[in-house]
């Protein structure tokens, strides 16, 4: 998807197959901001109604605690009522307000970090830990 | 009648009338003198006050006019220790600010030192001054349920999201919401200790009600917008910054002495934001 391309005319070919190769699953979100911060239940109650929503692929959300203060919901794509469905349910469940967006908000490649925690991993599991 | 405060919202007046000593605060609780102590932890209930020093009668004090002039509290008359009192507001309406929280101390009792930080004030005084001071605090208007915090440690949760009923973030769960009776409930006193007994602090105020006592300007969510709504409140701030930031703290000198751009306050300000606000 255009609106997600992040590859630019210098990076290396290996970088560049890569980048490609995951580039293929990024889908867009939405994101729910509560004005309020949700309780564990009327959260989980939110996002059983939207996991009904058609295109949803998955749901994501975050908070303080164990209450919930964003909600990424992932999408293979918009249907003419999608969003619509999303604000009616968001509508009924937060009385108090939200604020809807849509982009990606969550990690969906590896980043640099990551191969370096893996790079870790896999050498303190073989022994070969430097000291 | 003393000028407290500028401005012509019902904002401004909440500031003078809390900050006037001669209005009565609103007594919307009350808290028994025994839960306070345990609330405050300083010391078990019926227990004795520890004391710093022996009571001012039985000491000799050095010959000077101010002693004479002003009369000792009744904590500093017995000796007693230093003990302190912490409220955390919340953004999202409170009664009363942090910032004008000082305004209103130092307006009604003496003996008291207090500090200012972005979502917190401490006072410090005497430990049966305190005592007093905590319970007209608490049991008034100035404290509600859920959106003011009691709490000597761990004070993060003025600016962070309220949750469902309305309650201001606190990580150590100090307070809780009971659904059934729809009050909040201290099950912790100020530091986090376990309290034997929970104690009710009542009802939280309505919405509505909240935007009518407190005493903040604020851009969003039905708040008055102190440019917009309330431009003299806003014209003394500036007129105050101005000649204080850029006069150096000189009262005496003229305002047209003072160099720069006189061309402030609300009636050359262009408002860059809609009314309630971006978030």
């Amino acid at each position: 998807m255009e609106l997600f391309n992040t590859s630019t005319p210098h990076r290396s070919p290996d970088r560049q197959r890569h980048d490609e190769e995951q580039r293929g699953d990024v889908k867009p979100e939405i994101q729910i901001v509560p004005h309020r911060l949700l309780s564990e239940r009327t959260g989980m109650r939110l996002i059983d109604e939207l996991k009904t929503v058609g295109l949803v692929s998955r749901i994501g959300y975050a908070g303080p605690g164990d209450m919930i203060g964003y909600i990424w919901v992932e999408v293979y794509g918009f249907h003419s009522g999608t969003m619509e469905r999303i604000r009616t349910i968001c509508d009924e469940h937060l009385p108090f307000g939200y604020d809807l967006s849509i982009g990606r908000f969550t990690k969906h490649r590896k980043t640099v970090s990551d191969y370096i925690r893996e790079d870790m991993m896999r050498r303190r599991r073989e022994g070969d830990v430097e000291r | 009648m003393p000028q407290y405060c500028a401005g012509g919202s019902h904002i401004a007046e909440n500031r003078r009338k809390y900050m006037n000593p001669e209005y009565k605060l609103e007594k919307l609780r009350d808290i028994p003198e025994e839960d306070i102590v345990r609330l405050l932890s300083h010391r078990a209930p019926g227990e004795e006050y520890k004391s710093i020093h022996p009571p001012l009668e039985e000491m000799e004090e050095p010959e000077c006019v101010v002693r004479e002039l002003v009369p000792p509290t009744e904590g500093a008359k017995a000796g007693d220790r230093i003990r302190f009192l912490q409220f955390t507001d919340s953004m999202f309406f409170a009664p009363i600010t942090p910032r004008q929280r000082p305004w209103v101390y130092y307006n009604r009792w003496r003996g008291i030192d207090v500090g200012v930080l972005s979502g917190r004030t401490i006072i410090e005084c005497r430990e049966r001054d305190l005592e007093k001071i905590a319970k007209e605090l608490i049991d008034s208007e100035l404290t509600d349920a859920a959106r003011t915090g009691i709490r000597g440690r761990t004070v993060h949760g003025h600016s962070v999201r309220l949750d469902e009923h309305g309650m201001m973030f606190d990580a150590l769960r100090r307070y809780m919401y009971d659904e059934s009776t729809g009050e909040v409930i201290y099950v912790k006193d100020a530091v986090g200790g376990p309290l034997d007994k929970p104690i009710s602090m009542g009802k939280p105020l309505p919405e509505d009600e909240l935007r009518k006592r407190t005493t903040m300007y604020r851009n969003a969510q039905g708040g008055v917008w102190i440019e917009a709504d309330d431009p003299e409140a806003n014209d003394v701030i500036s007129e105050v910054h101005w000649n204080r930031t850029l006069g150096g703290f000189q009262p005496w000198r003229k305002r047209e002495e003072i160099p720069g751009n006189k061309d402030i306050g609300v009636p050359g300000l262009k408002l860059y934001v809609p009314r309630g606000g971006v978030e």
